[in-house]
């Protein structure tokens, strides 16, 4: 079974690597990120195999999230943004890195699937079931968050021997 | 020359169009369909010379528009633009027929060097 370290590291890499080939660093304006006080919003992804089943979330602040959509869609920092380019945009930064993620841990599980990029805003409560591991980054000049969560197998089995 | 680029989503579309201008290739013909059975549909009404199509997308997915434009006899130029590179993709595409197979995150020399011989 993969570790929520591992995929938060491929993760984080592969997040710092899309953002170094699709986004203009010099023309985003900065955006920190106070997880108390900020609107969050992001974007998830699963990759589900038969041995792993985990989720990868990327959030920021609500500004945050909509200056990393228009570094990707290359508007400009002025330009106004709509809610289905926003959503779709921040989808598709989390389809991007899921898909490299998926090719640097292809050699310890090479049956993984993809499941759909969704868009959300709020914050996100994992169940007794699961694991969280996260860490913080800066993706161009916007700070972030990436979550991964992922099956606990202990507790899983734990949930097992009780419902038998 | 003229390029369909099929994709679900909206802002891979706009990047991949953004990439081909930055790439030199700004002056072609662009059309877009939204999956790969709209995608189907393009290639019949829009009579691309080359698709550049995703993978993984709704209805039909990239390798299924392939497959059917080939059994339609239809040998359209088509390479992927794809999230997911691994060897055994990259080869069911190659005996597939496909071009080539660009993993996302992609530069505008990636796409260059992708369609050298194939753009003019």
């Amino acid at each position: 079974m993969i570790t929520g370290d591992t995929w938060l590291e491929a993760t984080t890499k592969s997040l710092q690597e899309m953002a170094d080939v699709y986004f203009d660093i010099g023309s985003m304006p900065k955006e920190g990120f106070d997880e108390e006080q900020d609107l969050k919003s992001g974007a998830m992804i699963g990759l589900v195999s038969p041995g792993n089943s985990v989720q990868i979330m990327l959030v920021a602040s609500r500004r945050g999230s909509e200056i990393l959509a228009k570094a990707l869609l290359g508007f400009e920092p002025d330009e106004a943004i709509d809610a289905g380019d926003l959503a779709d945009a921040l989808a598709e930064i989390v389809n991007i890195v899921a898909g490299m993620v998926k090719t640097v841990v292809n050699e310890q599980d090479g049956n993984l699937n993809l499941t759909l990029p969704t868009f959300m805003t709020g914050s996100c409560r994992p169940l007794g079931t699961q694991l969280v591991t996260e860490g913080r980054l800066t993706l161009g000049t916007v700070e972030a968050k990436v979550i991964v969560i992922h099956s606990n197998p202990e507790a899983n089995a734990k949930a097992r021997v009780s419902a038998a | 020359m003229k390029i369909l680029i099929v994709d679900d989503s909206k802002a891979m579309r706009m990047i991949v169009k953004r990439t081909l201008r930055q790439a030199g290739f700004g002056e072609h013909e662009f059309a877009e369909a939204v999956d790969g059975a709209n995608g189907y549909e393009q290639v019949e009404a829009f009579k691309p010379d080359l698709v550049l199509c995703d993978w993984n997308m709704p209805n039909m997915s990239g390798i299924e528009l392939l497959q059917k434009l080939k059994s339609d006899g239809n040998h359209v130029s088509f390479g992927f633009i794809t999230s997911e590179g691994t060897g055994e993709m990259r080869a069911t595409a190659a005996e597939n027929g496909a071009l080539f197979l660009i993993a996302k995150p992609f530069t505008a020399d990636t796409v260059k060097d992708a369609l050298k011989g194939i753009i003019s």
